[in-house]
């Protein structure tokens, strides 16, 4: 499980772990919609290097990132491929029934998959360089004007909040029930995959009651404390833009420029 | 001349699809600044009545009810402000702990009372360092041990400056040393912050310190006095389903053999010291 990169952090000390969430993630999102901008090898050039100085600026082992693109990396092979052999357009080099490789099948496919691990590459950025709180505040933030449509972002935030917070509980109570099975002689690590699945279950039941357990004992606690379903609340936590946003902003206004220019050439 | 905090009257209280009550017509009175301890075997309905002082429960229908607490009847309406007088340290400190880490924690009961960030940022600090937490300010939970979960968890409580600090069972997931530090700590509120101290307990020993006890037998109050008049009812006591202190244990022990202690000695120290002046007379 711990293999996993994708939506882990890490933590760190670089310029990127000092940028607002906010800034991150619309950063991100951003990221996303300007890479469509790209249409040729300069553009696509500008993108690769933007995000390669991205993924230098974390300090993080590159290898971490190798990790974050692994899994998909079939995927996207696929999907490339599937360009390569569809895609219609300039010189032909090969054909055979209605699969054949062009001059445009070639460049498009390069072009996908560029976009794909560039788009992998960065959101592990964001992920490895931001906590799960801080991305969920960031996001509460983002999404506050849809208060005005009435939807609770307040109290969307405190569960995610909450959430995260019994994760590492959970985790704890899950170790508890399998050494307590292992115990009595349960076997987690052997048989095939029908055999596997179903010693899971004698774990997820009683998982399952302890968490419960602890929601009940947790609303108890909180409505002692004073916890009012829709009142307002002050924050004791509250993010800061930094200096650091606004040069990771600039950087990415500079990009956008770039693009812009450089995409008609 | 001490003010009474607690009032309670003909309290009974039912659990839903229950058939017996939980707690059976209760009426007592506290004292502020005092520590009571309500003690009784499992089931006994100690924990049911800790949440019925502050609203989390709601008792039984019935006219002659009566909760008032610190001049305030427990009432929907004052529900809240009543809720601002009282915290409860559970039982369990892992399922109390509703930030992301130590000082988000002590902030919670503050956010929910609607207070601006600064007063916040010096409330925090000042009910971290009262419990001696202020270094673990950004330790999430995991990193603590269950002693320093309900230190944290007294800050979230003094934060918020109640004048009633109910301990439900707060001491019982704990290790010796962990439960010892943890009392020393409310004693030390108690007569700093001149706070009222209920404190619901399975363990005995625990009750020597306190002002006054009250014995709950199968949700009905069979006694209320001080440590040395509930201990020396031994039926009552047997009767109850508890065990008697060690120190009263002995004295019991030493009357047999035809040692007889004053009743005034009442605590561990209290009978070492009596007894090695026995010893010198002798």
């Amino acid at each position: 499980m711990s293999k996993i990169i994708i939506g882990r952090y890490i933590p760190g000390n670089s310029i990127i772990y000092k940028m607002d969430p906010r800034g991150k993630i619309i950063a991100a999102f951003f990221f996303i919609a300007l890479i469509f901008l790209a249409n040729n090898w300069i553009t696509y050039s500008l993108i690769t290097l933007f995000t390669f100085a991205a993924v230098f600026a974390t300090k993080l082992k590159i290898k971490t990132f190798w990790q974050g693109v692994r899994p998909l990396i079939w995927l996207i092979l696929f999907t490339s491929v599937l360009q390569l052999f569809f895609t219609t357009g300039g010189k032909v080099y090969w054909h055979w029934g209605i699969l054949n490789i062009s001059h445009y099948g070639i460049e498009n496919s390069i072009y996908i998959f560029i976009r794909f691990v560039m788009i992998i590459l960065m959101s592990t950025v964001l992920t490895l360089t931001t906590t799960p709180l801080e991305i969920s505040e960031g996001m509460e933030w983002i999404l506050t004007p849809l208060k005005y449509l009435k939807v609770p972002i307040g109290q969307i935030a405190l569960v995610m909040s909450i959430a995260l917070r019994f994760v590492p509980t959970l985790m704890d109570e899950t170790v508890k029930i399998m050494n307590a099975q292992r115990a009595r002689g349960a076997d987690f690590n052997d048989g095939g995959l029908v055999k596997r699945a179903k010693a899971i279950i004698p774990i997820l039941v009683p998982l399952f009651i302890n968490s419960l357990t602890i929601a009940i004992d947790l609303a108890v606690a909180m409505e002692s404390r004073g916890y009012r379903e829709g009142e307002k609340r002050s924050r004791y936590r509250v993010l800061k833009w930094s200096q650091y946003d606004w040069i990771n902003f600039a950087f990415f206004a500079l990009l956008t420029v770039l693009l812009l220019i450089f995409r008609n050439h | 001349m001490t003010k009474q905090i607690i009032e309670v009257e003909n309290l009974s209280y039912k659990y839903k699809d229950a058939t017996d009550l939980a707690l059976k017509n209760i009426s007592f009175k506290v004292q502020e600044n005092q520590w009571l301890s309500i003690i009784g075997h499992n089931g006994s309905g100690k924990s049911t009545l800790s949440r019925l002082l502050n609203g989390l429960l709601v008792p039984e229908e019935n006219p002659d009810t009566k909760i008032v607490i610190d001049g305030l009847e427990l009432n929907s309406e004052n529900l809240w402000k009543i809720r601002d007088k009282i915290g409860i340290v559970f039982q369990n400190p892992d399922n109390q702990f509703v930030g992301t880490n130590v000082q988000d924690d002590v902030a919670f009961g503050l956010e929910n009372r609607n207070v601006p960030r600064s007063e916040m940022i010096k409330r925090v600090d000042a009910a971290l360092s009262a419990v001696g937490m202020q270094s673990y300010k950004n330790a999430e939970p995991q990193m603590l041990s269950g002693g320093q979960k309900q230190r944290v968890a007294i800050a979230g409580i003094i934060a918020i400056e109640p004048k009633i600090i109910i301990l439900d069972e707060s001491t019982s997931m704990l290790d010796p040393e962990g439960r010892n530090s943890i009392l020393k700590l409310i004693r030390k509120l108690q007569q700093q912050k001149g706070m009222t101290v209920i404190s619901i307990t399975h363990n005995i020993e625990e009750t020597l310190h306190s002002d006054d006890i009250l014995v709950l037998d199968s949700g009905k109050k069979v006694a209320q006095g001080k440590p040395e008049k509930i201990f020396s009812n031994m039926e009552m006591i047997k009767k109850a389903g508890l065990g008697l202190p060690f120190i009263y244990e002995l004295k019991q022990e030493l009357s047999k053999n035809g040692v007889e202690i004053p009743s005034d000695v009442s605590t561990e120290e209290k009978m070492v010291e009596y007894l090695c002046q026995l010893n010198s007379k002798m």
